[in-house]
């Protein structure tokens, strides 16, 4: 996936990333680049996804009251994004496709979260419904 | 057979989406006080919804991402992050009067207090949501709706003069004693009930949920043509038998009881019985799509796994979503707040959040580099132009007539 | 597009502030038309029940079903008097108009009153003989609300 030119704002912010198994893993809320000294094209190093990375763009109160509730919920206590290298992207179209696994990924504390102290101590979170 | 159970998630998008608590008695109090005059309404809603739930269907089949995804991506995350504020207060509100609305359909058949049965709904909601297998909820569902039927076959027993029905509705008048801006706040709110957001959140995210993917197309706009005409249908079929029976006495629909009556006076207990099953059955119905709604939503707009189709701990934030949206729907229930008029104001409230919702689907439906060849056609794209300024002036509407009428008084 | 959402909270505080306040009635006009409304809507009321009740007796309704449609219109009727007999009479004559209306309302509501504790006994045979008492007082509600509105 190198040497595509492409539009940030339409092709990749906010798209959905997705797992080598079609699992949702997060939104693109922002990405890294790397201006290189030579004077060429500048090119994508990470995509960043998390309340972190997100709060910025939406900017002002808002962006900061997304935070706070994200460090209330003790998701996180630092305000680093999380990280999804440009080299395990495989695919930029509907949604953008990574050659890992979510548990691989690392980038979901919150789903974490959610899954070990309330979903699965609800009988029958580990059976499928359908 | 097989054929015509695929079509039920339309049938339970639209029965959900169109006879659910407010409008069951919305269009019940709308025939009561105006007849079949704004039948028009109705069938102008009908036409939209189909032609906004196709795209949105078309473009989760095509591209395998619903609705409040697109919405994100069009809009920016800062306007989508207060549509969906908006989206969710208003979904919220809709939860709790239907989540009540089950209660009082189960209050017509025991006369035991509606409050009562409340919890009980609630925890059913959930462990459907938890439990039931997509397909077999929107199965049990739509076609347990279905009973709701005998609102046509009632009108029928009852005889009315169709002649003049039909001239109500194809010449519509303002009814003596009824003001004008009375008359459009109650076209707002059967508009807004037809195009409500969450037909098309729950009908987009159900078409992923069923996996459909280019080849189910033809499925797609079969299910679309079948269920929201029939939502259409029977909300015609409402107003029509309380316009025959309750606007000649001067008699005005306030409650669930009545909407049933005039299904009572002609068809005994069998109509009463059939009734409180359809009640049910679209309460209930609307409640789990306003539920899986909210879910489904929130976790678009953060790019969380949602759905039903993994096991709910692979999907550990979207049943926490659902979770805590019900419960906080029993909460709202349980001040006592009429749930009649909670989907009243939720209906016009709705109306003014559908621009920000139907924009980017109609965006999104004509962008080659997602749809390749099944962008929309010139036809309907004509259609959606107009249907969009048509929501932007009752949006810009809405919230004054409101006021001037003092909802509706 | 921004202001979306506290409009709305603003909207829903004025509705359910609106909704709740009784208007003053400063003229005897204003006081007719809202004899007239709470006529209507107790004639309302009335016309379900007794719609109700004929259905019942007939065998067409469950005494649950029935009961219930009872209470609600009973109770309708019953908070129409209550916000009717609320407003400040602003003359003799709406005194008078005040008095004379009460009165019927009460023999509407008593009416209501005696259907749903008949129904709720399950006794719905009955409930077609009440419903025909009722006719007088049904008929005076109509023209009152004819006359004033």
């Amino acid at each position: 996936m190198t040497g595509r030119a492409l539009d940030l704002t339409l092709h990749l912010l906010d798209r959905q990333v997705l797992d080598q198994d079609g699992g949702m893993v997060c939104n693109v809320d922002d990405v890294e680049f790397l201006v290189p000294d030579d004077g060429a094209p500048p090119y994508i190093t990470t995509l960043l996804t998390g309340p972190a990375a997100l709060a910025p763009r939406l900017g002002g109160l808002l962006g900061r009251w997304v935070l706070s509730a994200y460090q209330l919920l003790g998701e996180r206590h630092d305000k680093e994004p999380d990280r999804i290298p440009y080299e395990l992207v495989t695919d930029i179209a509907a949604s953008v496709k990574v050659s890992r696994t979510r548990a691989e990924m690392g980038v979901h504390p919150g789903e974490d979260r959610a899954r070990q102290y309330f979903v699965d101590r609800i009988p029958g979170a580990r059976h499928e419904s359908s | 057979m097989k054929k015509m159970l695929q079509v039920t998630l339309g049938i339970l998008t639209a029965i959900g989406g169109f006879v659910d608590i407010g409008d069951l008695v919305a269009n019940a109090l709308v025939g009561s006080r105006f007849g079949m005059s704004l039948a028009w309404v109705v069938v102008v809603g009908v036409i939209g919804i189909c032609l906004y739930a196709e795209m949105a269907g078309r473009v989760a089949a095509v591209t395998g991402r619903a609705v409040f995804d697109l919405v994100r991506e069009r809009m920016g995350p800062r306007t989508a992050l207060l549509n969906l504020a908006a989206s969710n207060l208003v979904n919220l509100l809709t939860l709790a009067a239907e989540v009540a609305g089950v209660a009082l359909a189960l209050q017509l058949a025991t006369s035991v207090s509606y409050l009562l049965f409340v919890p009980m709904v609630a925890f059913l909601v959930w462990f459907v949501i938890w439990r039931m297998p997509f397909e077999q909820m929107e199965r049990m569902f739509g076609l347990a709706g279905l009973a709701l039927l005998v609102f046509a076959v009632a009108l029928w027993q009852l005889g009315p003069d169709w002649g003049s029905l039909v001239h109500q509705a194809t010449h519509p008048t303002v009814q003596s004693g009824e003001g004008h801006p009375t008359y459009w706040y109650y076209a707002i709110a059967l508009f807004g009930a037809a195009m409500t957001p969450y037909e098309v959140f729950f009908f987009s995210s159900g078409a992923v949920e069923e996996k459909w993917s280019t080849k189910d197309l033809n499925l797609e706009r079969a299910n679309v043509y079948v269920g929201f005409p029939l939502g259409g249908l029977l909300s015609i079929a409402i107003a029509a038998t309380t316009a025959v029976v309750f606007l000649p006495r001067g008699i005005e629909v306030e409650h669930l009881s009545q909407v049933a009556l005039p299904t009572v006076m002609a068809l005994g207990k069998v109509g009463l019985a059939l009734l409180i099953l359809g009640f049910v059955a679209a309460t209930f119905g609307a409640a789990l799509e306003t539920t899986l709604s909210s879910g489904y939503a929130v976790s678009q707009y953060f790019g969380w796994q949602w759905g039903k189709l993994v096991k709910p701990k692979d999907a550990a934030r979207f049943h926490a979503v659902v979770l805590l949206s019900l419960i906080l729907g029993v909460m709202i229930v349980l001040t006592t707040l009429d749930p009649i008029k909670v989907t009243e104001y939720s209906l016009v409230f709705s109306a003014v959040a559908l621009p920000l919702t139907y924009f980017p689907i109609l965006v999104v439906a004509n962008d080659p580099g997602y749809m390749k060849d099944k962008v929309n056609s010139r036809f309907s794209n004509t259609l959606a132009t107009a249907y969009l300024i048509l929501i932007t002036v009752v949006a810009v509407a809405a919230i004054p007539l409101m006021i001037a009428t003092k909802a509706g008084q | 597009m921004k202001r979306a959402p506290a409009v709305a909270t603003t909207a829903l505080a004025v509705l359910l502030t609106a909704t709740a306040c009784v208007g003053p009635s400063r003229t005897d006009g204003d006081f007719e038309l809202k004899a007239g409304n709470t006529a209507k809507a107790v004639s309302s009321a009335l016309g379900t029940a007794r719609l109700a009740a004929d259905a019942a007796s007939r065998g067409d309704a469950t005494s649950n079903y029935v009961s219930v449609v009872l209470g609600e219109a009973e109770q309708d009727a019953s908070a129409a008097q209550a916000t009717f007999d609320s407003y400040q009479p602003p003359s003799a004559a709406a005194d008078k108009l005040r008095t004379d209306l009460d009165a019927t309302l009460s023999d509407a509501i008593d009416g209501l009153t005696a259907l749903r504790i008949t129904a709720r006994r399950g006794q719905l045979d009955r409930l077609s003989r009440i419903s025909r008492q009722l006719g007088p007082v049904a008929t005076t509600l109509e023209q009152i609300s004819e006359k004033y509105s």
